[in-house]
Order: C-alpha cells, then sequence, then structure tokens
C-alpha cells in the first residue's frame, strides 16, 4: 500500500463510484487509479459496501398511507394570489383596502349630518322665491320669514302688537307659518280686532268686514288655500296667511289640487257675499292651523339634496362589503392551506 | 402516471389524485423512514405525518423532483421523531432494541421460492445493514440510505436533506466509510458473496 488517502481523495472516489464525477474529472481520476493500488483497493471495498447497502430489501408495508377523503376531502384550494404567483404579503392588500374603504365611509357618515340642515333650509326658499314674486312679492319676504324659527317671529308678534298679548300666547303654541300670520296680520285695522282673533290672517284683508273675519279664520286655518286665493285674483292684497305655506306647497307638491275649491271661497269671503257663518266658532280655527302648519317643514327637510350623498354613501357601502367579503375569502382561502 | 398532472390536481385539493402519488412513493418513503427511524412503528408514524405534511404544503411545491422533495418532508419528519425520542430516551430506546432483534418479527420478507436457509442469511443480512445503519450520524444516515438503498442522485439527496452538494459528497464518503468498517464485523454471519473482501 502506498500513501494514505486522504479525506479528498475517498470524496472524489466515492463521486467516481456513483458517477458523479464530470468526463475530465473521471479520465484524471482513472488516471490515478491505474497508478495507485491503495486507490484501486478502496474503490474495490466501497463498491461492495456500496452492492450490500443496495441488496437491502424493500421494506414491507404496514399499510397503505393514502389519506381519508372524508377527513382531507375539501382542502381549500390554492388561493387566487397562489395561483397569480404573488407573494404571500398580497393577501393582506384587500385587508387594508377594506379598511380604509371603511374609515372613508365613517368618515362621510361622521361629516354628513352637520351640513343638510343649512342645505335643507335654504334651498327651497331659493327655489321658490322668484316664482312666489310673481303672483305675490311679499310672499318671498313671507316664505322667508316662515323659515326662521319660531321664537323670534313670537318676538317679533310680541312687539307689534301688544295689545293682542292674548294672541300671541296662541301665536306662541302654534307653529312657524301661523306666527308669521299673525305678524302680517298686525296691520292698524286689526288693532281694533279682538285679541284672540289676532291669528287669524283673514283679517289682513282690507274689505272685509268682521262677518267676514270668521271665513278668513278658515282660509288662515288653510294655508294653502290663501295661495290659490292670490292666484285667482279675487284677493288683491297680499294675505299673511300664505306665508306659510309657499315652502310647503312648494315642497310637497300636494297643495295646488286643493287650491282652487278653497281659492273660491276666499274670494266669496272677500267680496262679503258669504256673510252667512261668518260667526263660525274661531277655536277650531286655531286648532287646524297646527296641523297645516306643522307638516310643511318635513317634506322640506327630506328633500333632494341628500341625494348625492346618499347615493356617495351607498356606493362606498357597497364597496366596502364587496371588497371586504373579497379580502376575508381571500385570507382564509390562504391560511387554510 | 402523470405526475404534474397529479401534483396540481392534489393541490387544487383532489384527494384521490394525491393518495395517487402516495401510492407511488410511499414504499419508498416508509423504506427511508424505517431505516432513519430504525423501527416499524416509529417509521410507520414518521411516514404517515410526512404525507399529510406534504399535502397541506403542496401549493409551496415549485416543481423541479417531487421525489427529492417528498423526502426531504421524510427525513425532516424522522429528525423531529428522533429529537423527541432523545428527551426521553429510556423507552425509546428500549423499543428500539426489541425491535433490532428480529428484523422481520411477522415474517413478512418471507419468499415462497427461497429455502429456509436462504432467508435466514438474508435476514441477518437485513439485520446487519439496518444495524450500522443505525450506528452513523442522523445526517450521515439519511445520506447513505438515499445514496445506497433507494438509488438517489446526489443533487437529488442534496435537495432531500436541504444541504449543499458538496456537503452530500462527504457525508456519503464518511457514511461509506464506517458502514464499510462496521459490515466487515458481521463477515463470519454473511454468506461468502456478502463478505468485503477489501484490504482496506
Amino acid at each position: 500500500m502506498s500513501t494514505p488517502l486522504n479525506e479528498r481523495d475517498l470524496i472524489e472516489l466515492n463521486a467516481y463510484l456513483d458517477g458523479e464525477l464530470s468526463a475530465d474529472e473521471r479520465a484524471a481520476f482513472e488516471r490515478r487509479l491505474e497508478a495507485s493500488p491503495a486507490l484501486r483497493a478502496e474503490l474495490a471495498s466501497f463498491r461492495q459496501t456500496k452492492a450490500l447497502l443496495g441488496m437491502a430489501d424493500p421494506v414491507p408495508l404496514p399499510r397503505n398511507f393514502t389519506l381519508d377523503p372524508a377527513v382531507y376531502g375539501a382542502p381549500a384550494p390554492r388561493s387566487l394570489w397562489e395561483r397569480l404567483g404573488l407573494p404571500p404579503v398580497a393577501v393582506y392588500v384587500p385587508a387594508v383596502a377594506a379598511l380604509v374603504a371603511a374609515l372613508v365611509c365613517v368618515g362621510v357618515l361622521v361629516l354628513s349630518p352637520k351640513s343638510p340642515p343649512l342645505q335643507v333650509a335654504e334651498e327651497p326658499s331659493m327655489m321658490q322665491a322668484p316664482v312666489e314674486e310673481q303672483a305675490a312679492p311679499t310672499e318671498a319676504a313671507a316664505a322667508e320669514m316662515a323659515e326662521m324659527p319660531s321664537p323670534p317671529a313670537d318676538e317679533e308678534a310680541a312687539g307689534a302688537e301688544p295689545e293682542t298679548f292674548g294672541a300671541q300666547e296662541e301665536a306662541a303654541e302654534a307653529p312657524e307659518g301661523e306666527a308669521m300670520t299673525e305678524e302680517e296680520a298686525a296691520p292698524p285695522e286689526a288693532a281694533d280686532a279682538v285679541a284672540e282673533e289676532a291669528e287669524e290672517a283673514g283679517e289682513a284683508a282690507p274689505a272685509a268686514e268682521e262677518p267676514a273675519q270668521a271665513e278668513a279664520i278658515e282660509s288662515a286655518a288653510v294655508p294653502t288655500s290663501t295661495l290659490g286665493a292670490g292666484v285667482g285674483g279675487a284677493v288683491q292684497t297680499p294675505l299673511p296667511a300664505p306665508t306659510g305655506t309657499p315652502a310647503a306647497a312648494g315642497a310637497g307638491g300636494v297643495e295646488p289640487t286643493a287650491a282652487p275649491s278653497e281659492a273660491e271661497r276666499a274670494a266669496e269671503v272677500d267680496n262679503g257675499e258669504n256673510v252667512a257663518g261668518a260667526e263660525a266658532p274661531t277655536a277650531p280655527a286655531a286648532q287646524p292651523a297646527q296641523p297645516t302648519a306643522a307638516p310643511t317643514p318635513a317634506p322640506a327637510a327630506t328633500s333632494p339634496l341628500p341625494l348625492t350623498l346618499t347615493a356617495l354613501i351607498v356606493v362606498v357601502a357597497v364597496l366596502v362589503v364587496i371588497v371586504v367579503v373579497l379580502g376575508v375569502g381571500l385570507l382564509f382561502a390562504g391560511k387554510r392551506r | 402516471m402523470d405526475e404534474a398532472a397529479l401534483i396540481t390536481q392534489a393541490a387544487d385539493g383532489d384527494v384521490n389524485a394525491y393518495n395517487t402519488l402516495v401510492l407511488h412513493y410511499q414504499q419508498m418513503a416508509y423504506g427511508v423512514a424505517y431505516r432513519i427511524m430504525g423501527d416499524s412503528d416509529s417509521a410507520a408514524d414518521a411516514t404517515q405525518e410526512a404525507f399529510i405534511s406534504a399535502y397541506r404544503a403542496l401549493s409551496r411545491f415549485r416543481g423541479g423532483s417531487f421525489k427529492a422533495w417528498l423526502m426531504r418532508i421524510v427525513t425532516n419528519q424522522c429528525y423531529d421523531e428522533l429529537r423527541r425520542r432523545k428527551r426521553r430516551p429510556k423507552a425509546s430506546l428500549d423499543a428500539l432494541y426489541v425491535e433490532d432483534e428480529s428484523p422481520d418479527p411477522d415474517g413478512s420478507f418471507i419468499t415462497h421460492t427461497e429455502n429456509p436457509e436462504a432467508y435466514a442469511q438474508r435476514m441477518d443480512l437485513q439485520a446487519a445493514i439496518l444495524d450500522c445503519l443505525q450506528d452513523l450520524p442522523e445526517d450521515q444516515r439519511a445520506v447513505a440510505v438515499l445514496c445506497d438503498v433507494e438509488g438517489f442522485s446526489y443533487e437529488e439527496i442534496a435537495e432531500s436533506v436541504d444541504a449543499a452538494l458538496g456537503t452530500v459528497k462527504s457525508r456519503l464518503s464518511r457514511a461509506r466509510s464506517k458502514l464499510r468498517d462496521c459490515l466487515q464485523g458481521f463477515t463470519e454471519l454473511l454468506p461468502a458473496e456478502y463478505r468485503l473482501t477489501g484490504e482496506g
């Protein structure tokens, strides 16, 4: 035996035995084999060892190792990200997008309630003022007054009509529209009127005498009729009663149908034709006035303005739902792997 | 067997496709596990766990040799079990000792064409191989099994044991040297054709 083999020689020898050398390396190693009996002996012993290990029998299987479809039958399919070859971190993109969208949605919802009331109150008057001015110029101003809160109206009414203090108390209970009626109905002629009748806007009609006041009360009770009366032309003098109605008429759009008949009645009253029934009780007049004035602000408050805002919220909400569902689905699909 | 198609189907949740792969590779997987672990029960447990793990990890298989990828999971499963065994050595070594006394306790190695003497010689060889393999360090054991028993190439071994090619060559050289020396100790027990004749 010649010089002992080092580890490098043994590694090369085993690689030669396993056919893992390149052609050049193999040729070089074979030249060394021819010159070294020790290398040949080592190669023989390793070849025999390899042969012995190759005689190892296949180990009998104790059982099959197949998976039970009932247990593993529905594994999560590969997620979209894995199919697209995206890195695992991309799974969190939908979640982040959903979070951002949710924040935007919450922001819109939080900020929206502040602006609508202002816009709601202003828009109807802006749109109606020019139209009303043609029929009754004072209605525009009256409409603006109607939009004002009732407490100031009460104060003005109190200042304009100190003598009709009892009526003011009733007016204080009445909604805005009626308060305006009172204010307008406070001309000098009405100063003679009984205090409890002060709220009746019909008194503002100059031509009307006491009997007519009773009917005027009815017209005040249904403010929309006075607007129709103005259109009919029977009443030249702007009636105070309608002041509260334009907003309702413009917003609701329901009044025009009832207006003609009541306008006729108002015209009759003004002409003094219908004196009978002038003694109609005044008490009921004040009560109906409240319900008619009350509904008027309601329709105006829900009108058109929030449409864009509502649409925006709906769109954002839909997008949020889609993104959240998509994101959660993908997250679960990725985690079930 | 269209292995690539089966892998794709299995990755999409087709258990039957995966079971086809299992049936094709279970003999190799169990053989590797058995010779690394040294006993059939541990080998069976490691093999089953490896197939389950491989199924769950199929989406992370990026091509290449599926056999090497699967054997990597098997060898890792075996290493994990061996580490657990070291933490509680007494019970496990006892079980291993009992198992080593008879490589074929239930006679499953018997073939109907060989006589009892041939069967006994073959069993001696199987016992010697298994015993010598168990004397190797774990990393060398896996390389020797994959190369000389299962016939893997160096590249496949490197992928299976997650090591560099040079590391594989070095481990294999050392393993064979030890195996040669170990098997020479069984020379008298082996039939003439199995006796090592080298001068080394």
